[in-house]
């Protein structure tokens, strides 16, 4: 909780409005993400991952979006207190994103180093004076054009000159990527959310841009917030993982925990539908995510889950540690609450564990069908 | 293991014995011509299928798998002649489909048909499920209107939807529902032959790992023979008996799947194979060492002159620019095009 953390979001809801009602799309986000740290937030189509990322970056439309409770604290200050234009100030220069889609989110009509200058020379500013155009429109690029140059190199441009003055359909989705990073770069920003980076890519550019990515945000001290479908990827590139569902987060632990020692439901039912290269696929996790307009009153996953009772439908799984930072939402297990907001609710007779796995002490889950697994405890 | 070359790609197919081969497909191309000037006079051709033979056992999957560009999903709509390809012969069943005439062919289409990518797209918004499914059959006209209606409850059991769903919209549907949808379609001819096109990319793990398990199911209910085209080859490898890399409009390495994977031999499947992401320490021990792919795939209008790939390949050597590498035996039932191995 103190720590070092640069970003701390608690309790975080958000809902919209929609023609069927309100959708509580996230129902109580936690996330801390500390200096130069990279946190991977996983999850499957429509779990909220881009939802929490726009939050924290001021970038929900509201209405229809609304917050009606939480706190994002950036460096101990509240961004929801903010003022629109205060926000507008921090973007860009202390926190900035790199979209999924490199196709998308350059502007065709603009060379790569008309869009980079705009970050340079108007990163910040709401409105533009007479007197800034003029000064603008007298001025000399070269310094701008310089550092723009700079940068595209840093990402590994071969040659930066050249793609300074191209458009973006002139370059390769590799390329376009780069340009993305190296425009998100730009202002040597102190946090940086990362939406699916890789996903538009193939597996060998792929894997090159996320060095890259590691390599910057490791020079530049840059905290990551990592957003990606893959639990390969989240692997690969963060210190701590954070699995979310139906705008939950159900399980958060040290990167290599997670991966060794996998205990919410849903993240071992995660891992086993994961083609791998040493054994079969798994089975998947039967029935659909949840509406959001008519969420389930306690456990978001109960009616996927082989492991439900019918209190899991009853009572609501509060984040609960299991073993040192390891947090899981599951009443498989005991432990206490990670939040101070669930002390009092806490309720000891919920527990229906030990999980069918607990015995598999430490032993790496990932090569087995969980979802399957003996039938000693949870079971119906 | 003494080299015997194969000087030319149509004898690939000899990797399956003739008797058991459901699918032919022998020296397919595919070139788009590129026009340009106020007379759009052709100046070049993009060769995306350049010369590709494989073939496939009845009951099993031959997996295409490639990156973006690779020409895969070309190789697909050619051999169903979705688009008609270049050249080259296409056998399924024992008749060559790229002799039929127009209406030959689109009475063999019952025989093969394929599964899309996007299950959105792929679907007619403003058509019900139950239309969607019977469409095919009133094409081809198949059957009654009450025994169509009947076809439609059993293969929505098939595919594992509940009935009551014959009467939405595909927009009412999530991503993993669409496509059980496009598969209840596909199969709804009694089709032989099914090209399936990264039927699972646009959906989540924990859909994609059921979808391939209806795959599965349904291969061995009806005895299908697949094409499975993907660039996921952590996913080939589950459900693949063949595999074929494809780069640049070729197929780089061919043979049986156990085989490419444990030992694969072109240093592009080794690129691929390597950059993979894994979960555990058995998938990690699997990889072949690491192999880098330098630089960016080349314009297909402007291949390199020998090895397609030799340009971005970290093992280049002489030979390489010289001309294009037939295919070696690496293996027993396994090919790769490449110099290394001469």
């Amino acid at each position: 909780m103190m720590g070092d953390s640069l970003l701390e979001v608690s309790n975080l809801h958000v809902e919209f409005a929609t023609e069927e009602g309100v959708a509580q799309v996230l129902n109580g986000v936690d996330l801390s993400i500390e200096r130069g740290e990279t946190l991977a937030l996983v999850g499957e189509t429509g779990c909220g991952k881009s939802v929490t990322a726009k939050a924290i970056l001021g970038l929900l439309s509201e209405p229809p979006a609304r917050i009606p409770a939480g706190e994002i604290r950036y460096k101990g200050q509240d961004l929801l207190e903010l003022s629109p234009a205060q926000r507008h100030q921090k973007r860009g220069r202390e926190m900035s994103m790199i979209m999924q889609d490199p196709m998308t989110s350059l502007n065709p009509v603009l060379t790569v180093g008309d869009q980079m200058m705009d970050v340079l020379k108007w990163q910040g500013k709401t409105r533009l004076g007479a007197t800034e155009w003029l000064r603008d429109k007298l001025s000399s690029d070269a310094h701008y054009r310089d550092q723009a140059i700079e940068m595209l190199a840093e990402v590994q441009i071969s040659a930066p000159d050249r793609v300074f003055s191209s458009y973006p359909v002139e370059l390769s989705g590799g390329m376009r990527q780069r340009v993305l990073i190296a425009i998100a770069m730009l202002l040597e920003p102190e946090f940086l959310v990362a939406d699916e980076p890789g996903t538009a890519l193939d597996v060998t550019t792929e894997d090159k841009i996320l060095e890259l990515l590691e390599d910057l945000s490791a020079e530049h001290d840059t905290s990551v917030l990592y957003i990606t479908h893959d639990l390969g990827i989240a692997k690969k590139v963060s210190d701590h993982v954070s699995v979310m569902y139906a705008g939950e987060i159900v399980e958060s632990a040290p990167t290599e925990v997670l991966f060794s020692r996998p205990q919410h439901p849903y993240t071992r039912g995660l891992l086993d539908s994961i083609p791998r290269l040493s054994s079969a696929i798994g089975s998947g996790i039967p029935g659909e995510l949840p509406d959001y307009t008519d969420p389930p009153a306690a456990c978001r996953f109960a009616d996927r889950c082989a492991h439900a009772e019918p209190t899991c439908t009853e009572v609501f799984p509060y984040p609960r540690y299991v073993e040192g930072e390891h947090a899981v939402g599951c009443h498989l297990y005991h432990g206490d609450p990670v939040h101070a907001r669930h002390v009092d609710s806490a309720d000891s007779a919920a527990y229906i564990g030990p999980a069918p796995w607990a015995s598999e002490s430490g032993g790496n889950p990932a090569g087995e069908t969980p979802a399957d697994g003996p039938s000693t405890g949870g079971d119906q | 293991m003494a080299a015997e070359m194969h000087p030319e790609s149509g004898d690939l197919v000899s990797l399956v014995p003739a008797a058991d081969r459901a699918v032919t497909i022998r020296n397919l191309r595919k070139y788009f011509p590129v026009r340009e000037g106020v007379l759009q006079r052709k100046v070049a051709d993009i060769r995306a299928v350049d010369d590709v033979s494989f073939a496939i056992p009845e009951g099993e999957t031959f997996g295409l798998v490639g990156e973006s560009g690779c020409g895969k999903t070309t190789a697909g709509k050619s051999i169903l002649r979705i688009q008609e390809p270049t050249a080259g012969e296409v056998i399924v069943d024992g008749t060559n489909v790229t002799d039929l005439s127009r209406s030959e062919l689109r009475a063999f289409r019952r025989k093969m048909q394929m599964v899309f990518q996007d299950p959105t797209s792929s679907l007619n918004p403003r058509k019900r499920v139950r239309s969607i499914i019977t469409d095919p059959m009133e094409i081809h006209d198949i059957g009654t209107e009450e025994s169509r209606r009947e076809r439609v409850a059993e293969l929505l059991e098939i595919v594992g939807l509940p009935q009551e769903y014959m009467y939405t919209y595909p927009n009412a549907l999530s991503g993993g529902q669409k496509q059980r949808v496009g598969i209840a379609r596909a199969v709804s001819l009694n089709p032989d032959f099914l090209v399936l096109d990264e039927p699972t990319s646009a959906l989540d793990v924990s859909v994609q790992a059921r979808i391939v398990d209806l795959f599965e199911d349904l291969q061995e209910t009806f005895d299908l023979t697949y094409l499975f085209i993907s660039h996921d080859l952590s996913l080939i490898r589950n459900v693949a008996d063949w595999i074929g890399v494809m780069y640049l409009g070729k197929i780089v390495e061919i043979g049986r799947a156990e085989s490419v994977f444990r030992e694969p031999q072109h240093p592009y499947t080794q690129a691929l194979l390597s950059a993979i992401a894994t979960l555990d320490p058995e998938d990690e021990a699997i990889k072949p060492e690491r192999v880098r792919a330098e630089g960016e795939v080349p314009d297909p209008r402007n291949k390199p002159t020998g090895c397609d790939f030799r340009t971005r390949c970290p093992k280049e050597f002489g030979t390489c620019s010289s001309e294009d590498p037939p295919y070696y035996r690496v293996g027993e039932e396994h090919f790769a095009t490449c110099y290394l191995h001469e």
